[in-house]
């Protein structure tokens, strides 16, 4: 790529939106996913006898299980909205920076 | 002329190895018949290993079909390494949860919740952690920025020479040592099914390993390791319901059985036993987020598709098969405790289990299932684990004559030709490092060797990968640094921890007293990382920083990247 492609890119406004949008997207989904990955692991290392609660009080399942499998459907739900909803408008943004830099050459 | 003369050569060179490898794969079938007529006294065995045994010749017969139909379409280094990136998504999704989901997923976990309870959950929630972070943060970039191996994307503004030989040696420790722990998975497994000696079975899964790869390259792996997951899925979806349906549909009475089988009582379902401290939770967490991001074998299917959507896409699939399969593997660790603990059918007069503690998924199939049931999933397990050594021996063979021969030793100037040659010849040389390292493991639990895996590929090549693809100040001398901290100290203090000095040596306490070692290498990584690069005033460091912009632009954008072939 040459010097002056790259300011043509950089400067093209489909190009400015795809990146601040990518980026916020990103921020977002790790931060949800790395919240709820370290509010389960916090409770696992600081407060066990949180984990090992049953609800109800008579139940054989722990908290413990029941967090294991909150943090499945949370990996499950963030991917499937990343890739679906977000991907999907990244991706149509990506393609009109391109058909924009063809259209330009 | 003389690239003629080469060439020649090279075609007779690889056709020779052509026959070699034939003769190879049959001599492994020959070991499994000629090792299973030698457990004719045991009838008992026999009868229970039929099933299994027609079940995995078939998946066998069905893989040599399509290896050889994917032999005649792998003719380029991209056909080989990346199937010419022409895989669709929903197929490599499968494909990469064929080989996401191993012989420590499916034999090591259900294992560790049989013996730990809720405490072997950790790895589950380390797991469903990981991969959205892989596809948030990794899945598209690496795709729009790498070729082969992640090791490209690395390299891709640093210097490749000074990089590539580090960083190659990281990957090729953390692909060696998954490998060991899946053919000492694959080991047992053939021991307690087949009846076969530790050594026949080890031989004869390499052989077979060797032939699919080095014959089909990444087509022949991609459609092994699809296979294998759809079985894996349909075998873990009827085992969970044969479970439910025998405690009529009721998941407290499973988790209230478990709990009165148990020698750990009520505590089963607690946390606390295994982890202890918060240190260690951290550790583990820590080694499992950047341990994903850091297996080769893995990254490397993510370069099988067209373009980084598919890339996402892919990672998608992947994600939702594996956290699908991970909920399945709770409901069966704990009902492997309620059905089979203390059953004296799965378990010797000294109580220990039969087949040793890695079996608990075979017995509670055998138990709920019968002979049959077994069969399948015996056999499934045994593709699982060809399924997973294929793609860690195609990534391993990549790094070889990719990042090491062509990149390093030829420096970029290899033919395609001498690079397909050498990464075939790199298949055999791990064949036979595979066998002689599987006896040398034989008696570790292959949830530990594949954890040391982990750890290495969480401090050696994650927070590189991290920092090349996100950090503009990155230089060669920081990542060259970095992947040599991360790597030194992980496995220095993986010796001074106590699943060597306390488990292998057998001393009474160990010098580092945590298990993982990334609580302390993932951090001194990253922090060399960016250390050694903002003290780099070199001019080739201001060239590296400025060549970001064009990184950026591309693993955005995508423009420039080859179209892929088709299949």
């Amino acid at each position: 790529m040459t010097t002056d492609e790259i300011n043509k890119i950089i400067v093209n406004p489909h190009f400015v939106l795809l990146t601040k949008k990518r980026f916020k997207i990103k921020v977002i989904m790790v931060t949800l996913t790395m919240l709820v990955f370290l509010i389960i692991q916090s409770l696992w290392a600081f407060y066990p006898e949180i984990v090992n609660l049953r609800v109800p009080d008579n139940s054989s399942i722990s908290l413990a299980i029941w967090l294991t499998v909150v943090m499945i459907f949370t990996a499950i739900s963030l991917a499937a909205y990343y890739t679906l909803v977000s991907g999907k408008q990244l991706d149509e943004l990506s393609e009109k920076l391109i058909r924009d830099l063809n259209h330009e050459k | 002329m003389k690239n003629n003369h080469i060439i020649r050569g090279s075609q007779i060179l690889s056709k020779k190895i052509k026959y070699t490898l034939l003769i190879l794969f049959l001599s492994a079938i020959s070991t499994l018949s000629f090792a299973s007529g030698s457990i004719s006294g045991e009838i008992e065995k026999q009868a229970i290993n039929l099933p299994a045994i027609s079940i995995f010749s078939a998946f066998v017969l069905v893989t040599i079909f399509i290896t050889y139909w994917a032999a005649r379409r792998t003719k380029s280094s991209s056909d080989f390494y990346t199937a010419g990136g022409g895989i669709p998504a929903w197929q490599n999704g499968i494909a990469i949860s064929g080989d996401f989901l191993s012989a420590a997923t499916l034999l090591g976990i259900t294992s560790s919740i049989y013996t730990m309870g809720a405490d072997g959950l950790t790895i589950i929630i380390g797991t469903l952690g990981a991969w959205p972070i892989i596809l948030f943060l990794i899945s598209e970039r690496l795709r729009n920025l790498g070729k082969f191996t992640f090791i490209d994307v690395v390299t891709f503004r640093l210097s490749a020479r000074t990089i590539r030989p580090v960083a190659s040696i990281a990957s090729l420790f953390v692909l060696m040592f998954y490998l060991i722990a899946q053919l000492v998975g694959a080991g047992k497994l053939i021991q307690l099914l087949f009846g076969l000696d530790y050594m026949y079975a080890i031989i004869s899964i390499s052989l077979l390993m060797v032939f699919y790869v080095a014959f089909g390259g990444m087509l022949a792996a991609t459609w092994v390791q699809f296979i294998k997951a759809v079985l894996l899925i349909i075998g873990g979806t009827l085992i969970c319901f044969l479970l439910l349906s025998h405690f009529d549909f009721d998941i407290e009475k499973i988790f209230s059985e478990a709990s009165k089988a148990s020698p750990l009582k009520d505590q089963l379902v607690n946390t606390g036993g295994w982890l202890n401290d918060p240190i260690s939770i951290f550790s583990v967490g820590l080694t499992f987020i950047f341990g994903f991001i850091g297996l080769p074998h893995i990254l490397m299917r993510l370069f099988t598709v067209k373009d980084a959507a598919s890339s996402r896409k892919s990672a998608f699939y992947a994600i939702t098969i594996i956290g699908y399969f991970q909920l399945l593997i709770v409901l069966i660790g704990f009902g492997a405790v309620a059905l089979i603990m203390g059953n004296s059918d799965y378990h010797d007069a000294s109580g220990a289990m039969i087949g040793g503690s890695n079996m608990v998924i075979l017995h509670i199939t055998h138990f709920l299932g019968g002979d049959y049931l077994l069969g399948f999933i015996a056999a499934v397990a045994f593709a699982t684990i060809l399924a997973v050594v294929s793609g860690l021996t195609i990534s391993a063979a990549a790094t070889i004559a990719h990042d090491l021969y062509a990149g390093v030793l030829k420096k970029g100037k290899s033919t395609e030709k001498s690079e397909l040659l050498v990464s075939k010849l790199s298949v055999i040389g791990i064949g036979v490092i595979a066998i002689f390292f599987g006896f040398i493991f034989e008696h570790q639990n292959v949830v530990f060797i594949a954890n040391l895996a982990m750890a290495i590929a969480a401090s050696a090549n994650a927070p590189v990968l991290l920092m090349a693809m996100y950090w503009q100040g990155l230089t060669t001398r920081g990542a060259l640094v970095g992947i040599l901290i991360g790597l030194i100290s992980s496995v220095v203090l993986i010796i001074l921890g106590p699943q060597v000095m306390v488990g292998v040596m057998g001393m009474d306490s160990a010098i580092f007293p945590y298990t993982y070692p990334t609580v302390i290498s993932v951090p001194l990584a990253f922090l060399s990382i960016w250390y050694f690069s903002v003290t780099d005033k070199s001019d080739s460091a201001i060239k590296e920083r400025a060549a970001y912009q064009e990184q950026f632009i591309l693993s955005e954008t995508g423009i420039g990247i080859s179209d892929a072939a088709s299949h």
